[in-house]
């Protein structure tokens, strides 16, 4: 299998104070890591280090093979690295249509990206006029997942897809991701629905004030999860 | 859970992650601070000129001083684009992202989530 991202000791802050202390992490195509640990882990800064929103102030940030510290994040994303952000990242001003008109960078036509977008989430459809402001959130979420399949990533980057969403909004929307990884997209997904992420998961990293902390198959992590909350059977 | 192996977006990704270019660590703060530095140095040399010329009598020697003037207002005038250009670039990223910000919590103040 082909390694898509490889972080090897990457270290990362805000203004001189450090969230990221030597993180090793692993992505191979096609593959879905889960990433999970506790509010202020870190793992919101572990996605904007791979997305090129922050450049690590150490170790290696290695794409496809190559090392692409401080590389912009417009660069990663015209490559194919596609996040969505934490809270949705949809231009709530803008239409559906126009919000998937926006993710046309990487050369694909308007008519395309809708007929892609449409294909994968057929609600939309019924949509298209409506200023994406005015959805729900877990429409809102929908959107924010057809923009980033019409640009074909191969690596997606996803931050508490489920955050304010109800448990039933939470299963179409990880069947959704479930299609894509099926489709051959490797993602990483940052989740505080431990069951959902590691049921989607082929590899699960727990991280823990900075650090990784447990990596490894996802009933591993789970029985690592139920041990540390609920004690050892 | 098995997957099919990606190999069309994968080697795409690959493909594309190949063609970028990396650029030299810092060199956006490096050309910004290249920009500060010339601005004043091409004032200093216009005013260099300005002085060689007053101080001679002969034609030659003015013309060469004109010279070093043209030459500052030059450097000094590609400084401030210098300046410019990695200057307002930072800031505008910052300043669109804040009203993509701002616009997102003004949504979300008029919308509640779903579970709420």
């Amino acid at each position: 299998m082909t390694t898509l991202l490889e972080l090897r000791g990457i270290r990362a802050g805000y203004d001189g104070l450090e969230v990221l202390h030597g993180i090793d992490l692993v992505v191979e195509a096609g593959s879905v890591v889960a990433v999970l640990g506790p509010n202020g882990a870190g793992k919101t800064t572990l996605l904007r280090v791979v997305s090129g929103e922050l450049e690590p102030s150490g170790g290696d940030l290695v794409v496809g093979g190559r090392r692409l510290n401080g590389v912009p994040a417009a660069t990663l994303a015209r490559a194919g690295v596609c996040t969505i952000p934490e809270g949705r990242g949809v231009f709530p001003n803008l239409t559906v249509r126009e919000n998937l008109w926006m993710m046309t960078h990487r050369g694909v036509g308007r008519s395309e990206v809708e007929e892609t977008a449409f294909a994968y989430f057929p609600q939309l459809a019924a949509r298209t006029d409506q200023v994406a402001g005015t959805m729900s959130g877990g429409e809102q979420q929908m959107l924010a997942l057809a923009r980033a399949v019409v640009t074909g990533p191969a690596l997606l980057l996803l931050d508490e897809l489920s955050m304010g969403l109800a448990p039933l909004v939470v299963q179409g929307l990880f069947e959704a991701v479930d299609r894509l990884a099926r489709a051959g997209v490797a993602i990483v997904i940052v989740e505080q629905f431990v069951d959902a992420a590691l049921d989607l998961a082929d590899r699960a990293v727990i991280i823990s004030q900075g650090r990784v902390s447990s990596e490894g198959a996802p009933a591993q992590i789970r029985d690592e999860l139920r041990a540390a909350y609920f004690g050892a059977a | 859970m098995d997957r099919p192996d990606a190999n069309d977006p994968t080697d795409r990704f690959l493909q594309d992650v190949a063609a970028i270019r990396v650029k030299a660590a810092g060199r956006d703060a490096l050309l910004l601070k290249v920009g500060a530095a010339m601005m004043p140095l091409g004032i200093a040399l216009t005013v260099i000129g300005w002085f060689l010329s007053r101080n001679s009598q002969t034609s030659l020697d003015q013309n060469d001083a004109l010279i070093v003037a043209v030459i500052g207002v030059a450097v000094a005038v590609v400084g401030v684009g210098l300046f410019l250009r990695y200057s307002l670039a930072e800031f505008l990223r910052f300043w669109l992202a804040r009203m993509i910000h701002q616009q997102d919590l003004a949504a979300r103040s008029n919308h509640p989530t779903e579970s709420e």
